[in-house]
């Protein structure tokens, strides 16, 4: 709250990645109030957009804090440009650069020395002169190692939507078992066996926000995997245990708190997953512990909570020490 | 009214002897013979191995943690500890956020919230401000610097500003002029990270010697351990998101409470301490207040003879009868621990078939043969003639 008035944000990034991530992103209506009586949160949609649009939806925005999503995607002078303080929110990019993809052979996904490279080629194009994250007061993360050399600030929780949370229900027979990622060689090796044996639905390509809702309805096992052999944090992780679905994932690193075998289950052989993916069609409702668990955790995950603090702390921080002017 | 507690190791636990003490109960590791009781409680998952052999009117299980919740997912004893809270037992909460727990997991059971006492603290109850009163202690020391000798040179922190990264950062003064913050450290993993971490000098110190504040980030449990001793002495502490937090520290009024894996957000509600000194005096004013409104032994013992005596007088419920999910979860947990038995397995076949491995194996061979047998006695005696160097 500012002068008894909520916290003005504007939320900018790609919304089929990123809406979840925000207080009222997908979802108008909380699961347990209003999300945003701390925070009034805009969300613009940088998917598409010239830079100068993105400028113009900001400044209409009138907002206390810009919180840019995905900071490798945006443009350094817009961001250069907010009248307000500046969070960097820094992910690794969730599909391979379209020159990664070029140099993959013909439908085949890009391999893992050329998604490391990239990886490598992006952090670095990060924290150039003029880039987007220099342009940013602070850079936070949910993995500190998408943010080596950088001036990182902080290890965010992973937030997810207060109006994506759902209580845990029964487990349908058979399971809806459901792995949602763009595809790369070290997912297809991971998920193989699976696919092969059981009925695992890919949702390849992004989810826009008018049907992630329904899509998250449907699905009783979530798989998560890594995009490459680096071992990470997923935000899907946090996503699928707010819907309250019981999630197989490769081992997380960090973890953001989340047990392993009590909240979710780490599964890092494929053919260890698709004989537990066996075990749970036999008997749906095998770990719904897991899920009850998990889906509690997932409560610290709150869009609304996990903005309220770090922005809080962010413009304080900001007010006492600023890096650069504002215009 | 008898009560038998029963632990799997003696000395029981604290909280148990307290409670034994005071209500004149029995403590046992295995089942009194010739005995009966109106109440038997199991204190720990392994002494429910012998919870049913003991001859009562009403079984009962104290939980005060979640035994599996500290254990490795690769540890077998994980896959035993989590199925003795399906038991058909009564069960005593130590902490609400364990009855909260138990409500999660065993609705159908019964289940009385009894808090543990507050753990004593051996400082006195007003500490004296931070930068008096400071006595030269083995455990102090600027963090970065060497433990042992500049607070063993006698000059406790402010000798051992004299080195250190803490003094280059500010001659042992934070930005605003204060003494160096008084940190304890319930743990040795992030919290040092965190400690490390800091902008603002900071030192060191035993949980008896007047903190400011204790830090503790585990994200399972520990909160209602140093921190509320720490509260009592009146200091306040960094916790992390662990279960019992939401029982002890309320953020930014008695403590703080970082995010899980964010050691630098740690260190910086630590500098914020160091930094704003009438914020540190509030917090732990407060942090005193909660810790004078808990529980004493005496209160906790009272609650815990009027939660027996209820468990007692009523029976239990018709549906808590039966371990109705103990199989399921049974079957679960093999699952989770069968492919966790796979992964190590893939792991140990992955690194038998590395080029490193075979390579060491084939040296290892070689170094082995009878032909360097003179090299390897030379080498092992010059070894032992450098041990002996370094040791005295």
């Amino acid at each position: 709250m500012i002068a008894g008035r909520p916290l003005r944000v504007a939320f900018a990034g790609d919304a089929t990645r990123f809406a979840a991530w925000v207080p009222g992103g997908v979802s108008d209506a909380a699961a347990d109030g209003d999300p945003r009586r701390s925070l009034a949160a805009t969300f613009v949609d940088t998917r598409g957009a010239a830079p100068a649009a993105v400028g113009a939806a900001l400044a209409a925005a009138r907002p206390d804090v810009v919180v840019a999503l995905g900071v490798a995607e945006h443009d350094g002078q817009v961001l250069n440009e907010c009248r307000a303080p500046v969070l960097g929110v820094v992910v690794p990019p969730d599909r391979p650069p379209a020159w990664v993809l070029r140099a993959a052979a013909p439908g085949q996904p890009p391999d893992a020395a050329a998604l490391a490279a990239a990886a490598a080629h992006e952090r670095a194009r990060l924290w150039a002169p003029g880039s987007p994250g220099e342009a940013c007061d602070r850079l936070v993360a949910l993995d500190p190692i998408d943010a080596v050399g950088a001036r990182l600030w902080r290890t965010i929780a992973p937030p997810v939507d207060d109006g994506l949370f759902a209580p845990v229900a029964s487990a349908r027979r058979p399971p809806r078992i459901v792995f949602a990622g763009p595809s790369t060689e070290h997912r297809e090796r991971w998920l193989a066996p699976a696919t092969h044996l059981h009925d695992v639905r890919h949702v390849a390509h992004g989810v826009t926000p008018d049907r992630l809702k329904r899509l998250l309805e449907d699905v009783d096992v979530a798989l998560v995997a890594h995009a490459s052999g680096r071992a990470t944090f997923d935000h899907r992780v946090a996503l699928h245990l707010a819907a309250g679905h019981l999630v197989l994932t490769e081992p997380l690193r960090p973890r953001h708190g989340l047990e392993p075998g009590i909240d979710l289950v780490e599964v890092a052989d494929p053919d260890a997953l698709a004989r537990l993916l066996g075990a749970i069609r036999a008997s749906p409702d095998l770990l719904r512990r897991a899920r009850v668990r998990g889906r509690l955790k997932a409560e610290r995950f709150k869009a609304s909570h996990v903005w309220g603090r770090v922005l809080t702390d962010f413009l304080r921080d900001v007010r006492a020490q600023r890096t650069r002017p504002l215009v | 009214m008898r009560v038998c507690f029963l632990t799997f190791a003696l000395p029981a636990p604290p909280a148990i002897a307290e409670y034994a003490r005071r209500l004149d109960a029995v403590v046992a590791q295995a089942a009194p013979e010739g005995s009966s009781f109106d109440v038997a409680v199991a204190t720990d998952w392994a002494s429910t191995a012998h919870l049913f052999e003991v001859r009562a009117k009403r079984h009962a299980f104290w939980v005060d943690h979640f035994a599996h919740r500290r254990m490795g997912t690769w540890q077998a004893e994980r896959f035993a500890a989590q199925l003795a809270y399906d038991l058909p037992v009564d069960f005593i909460a130590a902490a609400p956020w364990v009855r909260d727990t138990l409500a999660d997991l065993r609705p159908e059971a019964r289940c009385e919230l009894v808090t543990a006492g507050r753990p004593q603290a051996e400082a006195p109850a007003t500490p004296p401000p931070a930068h008096e009163g400071v006595r030269p202690l083995e455990s102090t020391r600027l963090k970065g610097s060497d433990p042992g000798p500049a607070a063993a040179a006698g000059g406790g922190a402010g000798a051992a500003a004299g080195g250190g990264a803490g003094a280059a950062a500010g001659g042992a003064e934070s930005s605003g002029g204060a003494p160096p913050l008084r940190v304890h450290l319930a743990g040795g993993g992030d919290e040092r990270a965190a400690l490390d971490a800091m902008e603002e000098p900071a030192v060191e110190v035993g949980l008896a010697d007047a903190p400011d504040v204790v830090v503790m980030l585990s994200a399972v449990d520990g909160v209602l351990g140093a921190p509320l001793e720490g509260f009592g002495a009146g200091a306040t502490a960094v916790v992390g998101p662990a279960h019992d937090a939401q029982d002890l520290v309320r953020h930014g009024e008695n403590g703080f409470v970082a995010d899980a894996d964010d050691v630098r957000g740690a260190a910086r509600w630590l500098d914020h301490l160091a930094r704003d000194r009438d914020l540190l005096a509030r917090l732990r004013e407060a942090a005193r207040a909660t810790a004078a409104a808990w529980p004493t032994w005496e209160q906790s013992a009272a609650e815990m003879e009027a939660a027996l005596a209820r468990l007692v007088a009523e029976d239990p419920p018709p549906q808590a009868a039966w371990p109705v999910r103990l199989m399921g979860d049974a079957i679960g947990g093999a699952a989770v621990f069968r492919q966790e038995i796979a992964t190590l397995t893939t792991e140990v076949h992955r690194l038998q078939g590395d080029d490193a491995y075979r390579v060491a194996v084939q040296v290892r061979e070689r170094w082995r043969t009878a032909r360097l047998g003179p090299l390897r006695r030379l080498l092992a005696a010059a070894a032992r003639r450098a041990k002996s160097r370094a040791a005295g």
